[in-house]
Protein backbone atom coordinates (compact mmCIF):
# COMPACT_ATOMS: atom_id res chain seq x y z
CA UNK A 1 0.00 0.00 0.00
CA UNK A 2 1.34 3.28 -0.89
CA UNK A 3 0.77 6.71 0.93
CA UNK A 4 -1.44 8.61 -1.73
CA UNK A 5 0.49 11.49 -2.55
CA UNK A 6 -1.26 14.94 -3.78
CA UNK A 7 -1.18 14.51 -7.13
CA UNK A 8 -2.95 11.52 -6.85
CA UNK A 9 -5.67 12.85 -4.37
CA UNK A 10 -9.01 12.28 -5.85
CA UNK A 11 -12.17 13.92 -3.78
CA UNK A 12 -11.83 13.59 -0.44
CA UNK A 13 -13.43 12.06 2.53
CA UNK A 14 -12.93 14.08 5.72
CA UNK A 15 -12.29 11.55 8.82
CA UNK A 16 -13.13 13.11 12.43
CA UNK A 17 -9.63 12.67 14.06
CA UNK A 18 -11.50 10.22 17.00
CA UNK A 19 -12.60 8.00 14.34
CA UNK A 20 -9.54 7.74 12.57
CA UNK A 21 -7.78 6.99 16.20
CA UNK A 22 -10.22 4.17 16.86
CA UNK A 23 -10.09 2.55 13.23
CA UNK A 24 -6.20 2.66 14.02
CA UNK A 25 -6.42 1.25 17.49
CA UNK A 26 -8.37 -1.81 15.48
CA UNK A 27 -5.91 -2.66 12.90
CA UNK A 28 -3.39 -2.38 15.91
CA UNK A 29 -5.49 -4.94 17.68
CA UNK A 30 -6.00 -7.23 14.64
CA UNK A 31 -2.18 -6.62 14.22
CA UNK A 32 -1.55 -8.18 17.96
CA UNK A 33 -3.85 -10.81 17.47
CA UNK A 34 -2.19 -12.09 14.29
CA UNK A 35 1.18 -11.80 16.23
CA UNK A 36 -0.44 -14.20 18.79
CA UNK A 37 -1.68 -16.50 16.02
CA UNK A 38 2.01 -17.21 14.88
CA UNK A 39 3.06 -17.48 18.23
CA UNK A 40 0.16 -20.39 19.08
CA UNK A 41 1.03 -21.65 15.56
CA UNK A 42 4.68 -22.01 16.04
CA UNK A 43 4.10 -23.58 19.50
CA UNK A 44 1.94 -26.13 18.15
CA UNK A 45 4.29 -27.15 14.96
CA UNK A 46 7.58 -27.33 17.04
CA UNK A 47 5.52 -29.62 19.57
CA UNK A 48 4.31 -31.61 16.72
CA UNK A 49 7.43 -32.15 14.64
CA UNK A 50 9.11 -32.97 18.17
CA UNK A 51 6.27 -35.80 18.44
CA UNK A 52 6.82 -36.68 14.52
CA UNK A 53 10.27 -37.16 15.32
CA UNK A 54 9.86 -39.55 18.44
CA UNK A 55 7.14 -41.80 16.46
CA UNK A 56 9.60 -42.16 13.52
CA UNK A 57 12.20 -43.38 15.94
CA UNK A 58 10.09 -45.61 18.23
CA UNK A 59 9.12 -47.21 15.11
CA UNK A 60 12.86 -48.09 13.80
CA UNK A 61 13.59 -49.31 16.74
CA UNK A 62 10.66 -51.55 17.74
CA UNK A 63 9.71 -52.80 14.42
CA UNK A 64 11.85 -55.10 12.42
CA UNK A 65 13.79 -53.79 9.75
CA UNK A 66 12.07 -53.93 6.09
CA UNK A 67 9.29 -55.35 7.67
CA UNK A 68 5.40 -54.61 5.98
CA UNK A 69 4.05 -53.11 8.47
CA UNK A 70 7.24 -50.94 9.44
CA UNK A 71 6.89 -49.81 5.46
CA UNK A 72 3.51 -49.08 5.71
CA UNK A 73 3.48 -46.46 9.05
CA UNK A 74 6.90 -45.03 7.74
CA UNK A 75 4.84 -44.33 4.17
CA UNK A 76 2.28 -42.54 6.10
CA UNK A 77 4.60 -40.52 8.08
CA UNK A 78 6.19 -39.67 4.95
CA UNK A 79 3.08 -38.33 3.30
CA UNK A 80 2.12 -36.23 6.30
CA UNK A 81 5.41 -34.15 5.59
CA UNK A 82 3.43 -31.99 2.78
CA UNK A 83 0.52 -31.19 5.45
CA UNK A 84 2.94 -30.12 7.94
CA UNK A 85 4.70 -27.56 6.35
CA UNK A 86 1.37 -25.67 6.64
CA UNK A 87 3.29 -23.57 9.36
CA UNK A 88 5.92 -22.15 7.41
CA UNK A 89 3.36 -20.42 4.46
CA UNK A 90 1.09 -19.61 7.45
CA UNK A 91 3.82 -17.45 9.06
CA UNK A 92 4.50 -15.86 5.49
CA UNK A 93 0.94 -14.97 5.06
CA UNK A 94 0.86 -13.92 8.60
CA UNK A 95 3.84 -11.84 8.23
CA UNK A 96 2.55 -10.18 5.11
CA UNK A 97 -0.90 -9.44 5.83
CA UNK A 98 0.80 -7.84 8.97
CA UNK A 99 2.69 -5.25 6.69
CA UNK A 100 -0.11 -4.65 4.92
CA UNK A 101 -2.16 -3.53 8.60
CA UNK A 102 0.62 -2.10 9.58
CA UNK A 103 1.50 0.35 6.71
CA UNK A 104 -2.45 0.91 7.08
CA UNK A 105 -2.93 2.00 10.35
CA UNK A 106 0.07 4.89 9.83
CA UNK A 107 -0.86 6.15 6.52
CA UNK A 108 -5.03 6.63 8.58
CA UNK A 109 -3.01 8.11 11.52
CA UNK A 110 -0.89 9.78 8.91
CA UNK A 111 -3.83 11.34 6.68
CA UNK A 112 -5.87 12.19 9.87
CA UNK A 113 -3.27 13.77 11.90
CA UNK A 114 -0.71 14.77 9.91
CA UNK A 115 2.95 13.66 9.97
CA UNK A 116 5.24 13.67 12.70
CA UNK A 117 7.68 16.50 12.00
CA UNK A 118 10.60 15.18 10.24
CA UNK A 119 8.76 12.22 8.79
CA UNK A 120 8.58 11.86 5.18
CA UNK A 121 6.19 10.09 2.99
CA UNK A 122 9.07 7.64 2.24
CA UNK A 123 9.06 6.23 5.44
CA UNK A 124 5.03 5.22 5.01
CA UNK A 125 5.94 3.62 1.72
CA UNK A 126 8.76 1.18 3.83
CA UNK A 127 6.36 -0.09 5.92
CA UNK A 128 4.04 -1.52 3.09
CA UNK A 129 5.33 -5.09 2.20
CA UNK A 130 7.68 -4.09 -1.51
CA UNK A 131 6.07 -6.76 -2.73
CA UNK A 132 3.25 -9.25 -3.29
CA UNK A 133 1.97 -11.74 -1.39
CA UNK A 134 4.13 -14.97 -1.84
CA UNK A 135 1.97 -17.37 -0.95
CA UNK A 136 -0.71 -17.30 -3.45
CA UNK A 137 -1.59 -21.06 -2.64
CA UNK A 138 -5.10 -21.85 -1.16
CA UNK A 139 -4.77 -25.51 -0.47
CA UNK A 140 -1.95 -28.04 0.59
CA UNK A 141 -1.33 -29.86 -2.20
CA UNK A 142 1.81 -29.97 -3.11
CA UNK A 143 3.42 -27.10 -5.49
CA UNK A 144 4.81 -27.54 -9.34
CA UNK A 145 7.89 -28.78 -10.54
CA UNK A 146 10.62 -26.94 -12.99
CA UNK A 147 14.02 -27.96 -14.11
CA UNK A 148 15.74 -25.37 -16.14
CA UNK B 1 27.35 -40.74 1.52
CA UNK B 2 26.16 -37.30 -0.29
CA UNK B 3 25.39 -34.16 1.16
CA UNK B 4 22.70 -32.00 0.80
CA UNK B 5 22.95 -28.38 2.44
CA UNK B 6 19.69 -27.67 2.83
CA UNK B 7 18.72 -23.59 3.42
CA UNK B 8 16.08 -22.00 4.85
CA UNK B 9 14.69 -19.80 7.73
CA UNK B 10 12.03 -21.69 8.90
CA UNK B 11 13.40 -24.19 11.57
CA UNK B 12 9.92 -27.04 10.87
CA UNK B 13 10.84 -26.57 7.02
CA UNK B 14 14.20 -27.32 8.02
CA UNK B 15 12.96 -30.23 10.17
CA UNK B 16 10.54 -31.47 7.23
CA UNK B 17 13.54 -31.22 4.42
CA UNK B 18 16.14 -33.06 7.12
CA UNK B 19 13.58 -36.07 7.75
CA UNK B 20 13.30 -36.69 3.83
CA UNK B 21 16.50 -36.40 2.93
CA UNK B 22 18.22 -38.58 6.01
CA UNK B 23 15.64 -40.99 5.61
CA UNK B 24 16.33 -41.43 1.93
CA UNK B 25 19.88 -41.76 3.00
CA UNK B 26 21.71 -38.63 2.27
CA UNK B 27 23.67 -36.43 4.56
CA UNK B 28 22.17 -33.08 5.59
CA UNK B 29 23.45 -30.12 6.12
CA UNK B 30 21.12 -26.98 7.63
CA UNK B 31 21.44 -23.57 6.69
CA UNK B 32 19.46 -20.64 8.59
CA UNK B 33 19.93 -18.14 5.65
CA UNK B 34 21.59 -17.58 2.87
CA UNK B 35 24.92 -15.72 4.27
CA UNK B 36 24.90 -18.98 6.91
CA UNK B 37 24.49 -21.44 3.90
CA UNK B 38 27.42 -19.60 1.83
CA UNK B 39 29.75 -19.74 5.04
CA UNK B 40 29.25 -23.60 5.63
CA UNK B 41 28.92 -24.26 1.96
CA UNK B 42 32.85 -23.12 1.69
CA UNK B 43 33.44 -25.43 4.98
CA UNK B 44 31.80 -28.37 3.76
CA UNK B 45 31.56 -30.65 0.91
CA UNK B 46 27.81 -29.97 -0.94
CA UNK B 47 26.84 -32.49 -3.54
CA UNK B 48 23.31 -30.29 -3.68
CA UNK B 49 22.16 -27.15 -2.31
CA UNK B 50 18.32 -26.81 -1.77
CA UNK B 51 17.17 -23.63 -0.59
CA UNK B 52 14.02 -20.98 0.23
CA UNK B 53 13.67 -18.03 -1.32
CA UNK B 54 12.60 -16.14 1.13
CA UNK B 55 15.10 -15.79 3.73
CA UNK B 56 16.34 -12.55 5.71
CA UNK B 57 20.47 -11.79 4.81
CA UNK B 58 20.67 -12.75 1.68
CA UNK B 59 17.68 -14.83 -0.24
CA UNK B 60 18.08 -18.17 -1.97
CA UNK B 61 18.64 -16.22 -5.86
CA UNK B 62 20.98 -14.17 -4.40
CA UNK B 63 23.01 -17.26 -2.65
CA UNK B 64 22.89 -19.32 -6.17
CA UNK B 65 24.13 -16.23 -7.77
CA UNK B 66 26.95 -16.04 -4.82
CA UNK B 67 27.90 -19.74 -5.55
CA UNK B 68 28.04 -19.75 -9.41
CA UNK B 69 30.61 -17.40 -8.76
CA UNK B 70 32.90 -19.90 -6.53
CA UNK B 71 34.85 -22.29 -8.89
CA UNK B 72 33.54 -25.06 -6.91
CA UNK B 73 29.77 -24.68 -7.14
CA UNK B 74 29.42 -23.59 -10.58
CA UNK B 75 28.01 -27.13 -11.68
CA UNK B 76 26.84 -28.62 -7.99
CA UNK B 77 22.69 -28.83 -8.53
CA UNK B 78 20.79 -25.74 -7.08
CA UNK B 79 17.24 -26.38 -6.27
CA UNK B 80 15.19 -23.16 -4.77
CA UNK B 81 12.41 -24.45 -2.80
CA UNK B 82 10.20 -21.42 -2.32
CA UNK B 83 6.07 -20.25 -2.21
CA UNK B 84 7.06 -17.73 -4.76
CA UNK B 85 5.47 -19.30 -8.02
CA UNK B 86 5.28 -16.38 -10.23
CA UNK B 87 6.53 -16.97 -14.10
CA UNK B 88 9.27 -13.69 -12.80
CA UNK B 89 10.41 -14.86 -10.07
CA UNK B 90 11.56 -18.20 -11.71
CA UNK B 91 13.01 -16.69 -14.54
CA UNK B 92 15.07 -14.58 -11.95
CA UNK B 93 15.90 -17.75 -10.11
CA UNK B 94 16.77 -19.24 -13.61
CA UNK B 95 19.24 -16.55 -14.62
CA UNK B 96 21.17 -16.62 -11.36
CA UNK B 97 21.83 -20.33 -12.31
CA UNK B 98 19.89 -22.20 -10.13
CA UNK B 99 18.76 -25.86 -11.57
CA UNK B 100 15.39 -25.76 -10.83
CA UNK B 101 12.23 -23.80 -9.29
CA UNK B 102 10.34 -26.55 -6.47
CA UNK B 103 6.84 -24.75 -4.96
CA UNK B 104 5.89 -25.23 -1.74
CA UNK B 105 4.62 -27.18 -0.04
CA UNK B 106 6.99 -30.21 -1.23
CA UNK B 107 6.00 -34.01 -1.86
CA UNK B 108 8.59 -36.34 -0.18
CA UNK B 109 9.11 -38.55 -2.86
CA UNK B 110 8.90 -36.54 -5.79
CA UNK B 111 11.12 -34.23 -4.15
CA UNK B 112 13.79 -37.26 -3.60
CA UNK B 113 12.97 -38.13 -7.21
CA UNK B 114 13.82 -34.52 -8.74
CA UNK B 115 17.05 -34.75 -6.68
CA UNK B 116 18.06 -38.19 -7.90
CA UNK B 117 17.55 -36.82 -11.55
CA UNK B 118 19.57 -33.89 -11.37
CA UNK B 119 22.69 -35.07 -8.44
CA UNK B 120 25.78 -36.52 -10.42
Amino acid sequence: MQPVSESTRGPGVHLPVMVAAELQDSLLVVMHDLHRLEGLLSHATDNLLERFGEANESLTESLVHGSPELVAVQTALRNAVVELQFQDMASQLIWHTTKVLQSCAFQLAAEAMGSEEGEEPAALAQMAPDRPNPVTQSEMDAGSIDLF
Amino acid sequence: MQSILAVDDSPSMRKMVSFTLTGAGYHVVEAFDGQDAYEKAQSHEIDLVLVDQNMPRLDGIGLTRKLREHPKYQTVPILILTTESSDQMKQAGRAAGATGWLVKPFDPNRLIEVIRKVMP
